[in-house]
């Protein structure tokens, strides 16, 4: 299977068309031997992107297809991805990508590139990195730099505990400066079984989370868990309630449902192309 | 009493995990024992803590109140990295706890014994 993202700026998976991508690598039944992402075309490729560039291919990979990633052929983008460590990661998980002759560019923005962590005390360790780093760089306002190195530790811990993810998460931070203004980007990706598989182990909750998009609007509100424990449940409404602040945006986007929260609006979830796991993306402005 | 300074004993600027929390358990257990007054935790030079973090520290608080059969207590958080935000309160609700805010400390208490 050959799947062509966006050409011009891929910004996310919930842009693919949802029959190039409907086959998912999660499943037993995944049959593609081949699998080959093309963003030969692709100006800008986006970190949530980039996110499932990764986790896709390394799902596919693990039934036995044959990944191949073929780079940009803008230098640009190429570089950027580079300097995210999406290359490095692909090429570690046996997927083909050939990156020869790419310019390694200086990233000072990159606060964490792409990063693999699958326990939590991976993610302590690396949300206090991403703190020291953020405050020798100077990046934006820096009363923010705690509550950036705060949601993208819920946000990981979330990926820990409850993906059960075969390729471990992934995660990443990164200051952005946007037309619009600065801001914080963070990311979380994992491969695993999703926020309504997830749910679903609550058997209080199950007949409430029939579809990937009730799951997602249902797991952002206080004290919903898959656990069963009535103290828990605050992890991913927390970070909703604190992108809930003036300009801050999270998005979810679980198997084929998809919500984004917002100072000005919570969307209704919808239904939207396949992410194989789970993807937050938090954006804080500065 | 000046408190348990959690930096000393955990080194870390955010305070993120259920084990880093569960850590404390021995510390505060000693605070306990040694103070009649209220149990203070100092968190000076933290500059994050999670929900998933405050959560356990409460537990772990609780658990080691009941260890010496106390059913009401009040726990003093100094020098908080953050406001009392609405995902700190719905944390304390849950544990049936009530908190609290003040300009340099979140107030922690238990009325009238442990939930049911």
């Amino acid at each position: 299977m050959r799947i062509r993202p966006p050409e011009r700026d891929f910004r996310n998976a919930g842009e693919l068309d949802p029959r190039a991508v409907g086959q998912d690598p999660r499943d037993n039944r995944f049959r593609e031997s081949t699998v080959e992402i093309d963003l030969r075309r692709c100006a800008f490729v986006r970190p949530a992107a980039a996110l499932w560039c990764l986790t896709y291919p390394l799902l596919a990979k693990r039934k036995g297809a044959d990944c191949t990633v073929l780079v940009p052929t803008d230098a640009a983008a190429s570089e950027y991805l580079k300097s995210l460590k999406l290359f490095d990661l692909l090429h570690d998980a046996g997927v083909d990508v050939d990156a020869r002759g790419i310019r390694h560019r200086p990233a000072p923005q990159l606060v964490l590139p792409l990063t693999r962590f699958e326990q939590q005390d991976d993610v302590e360790r690396i949300a206090n990195d991403v703190l020291d780093r953020l405050s020798e760089s100077g990046l934006g306002a820096a009363n923010l730099h705690p509550l950036v190195s705060e949601v993208f530790a819920e946000l990981a811990l979330n990926a820990v505990e409850h993906s059960e993810s075969p390729i471990g998460a992934f995660g990443f931070v990164q200051f952005y400066e946007f037309r619009e203004g600065q801001r914080f980007l963070c990311g979380v990706a994992d491969g695993g079984i999703g926020i309504r598989a997830s749910l679903e182990k609550n058997p209080t909750l199950r007949s409430r989370v029939p579809y990937d998009w009730a799951a997602i609007e249902l797991a952002v509100r206080e004290r919903v868990t898959g656990t069963g424990d009535k103290t828990r449940g605050i992890g991913l409404y927390g970070v909703a309630e604190d992108m809930r602040k003036p300009g801050g945006q999270l998005i979810l986007h679980s198997g084929i449902g998809s919500l984004m929260i917002s100072e000005e609006m919570e969307t209704e979830a919808k239904r939207t192309a396949l992410f194989p796991g789970t993807l937050a993306y938090a954006s804080i402005p500065t | 009493m000046s408190g348990l300074a959690l930096h000393d004993v955990l080194k870390n600027r955010v305070l993120v995990t259920r084990a880093s929390a569960r850590t404390l358990a021995p510390a505060i257990d000693a605070a306990i024992s040694d103070s009649q007054e209220a149990l203070k935790l100092d968190f000076s030079r933290v500059d994050g803590i999670t929900p998933s973090f405050l959560d356990e520290l409460l537990s772990v608080v609780e658990e080691a109140f009941a260890r010496v059969n106390v059913d009401s207590f009040r726990v003093e958080l100094l020098n908080p990295p953050t406001a009392l935000s609405a995902k700190f309160a719905a944390i304390g609700r849950g544990r049936d706890l009530h908190l609290t805010e003040a300009a340099e400390s979140w107030t922690i208490e238990r009325r009238g014994g442990a939930p049911s």
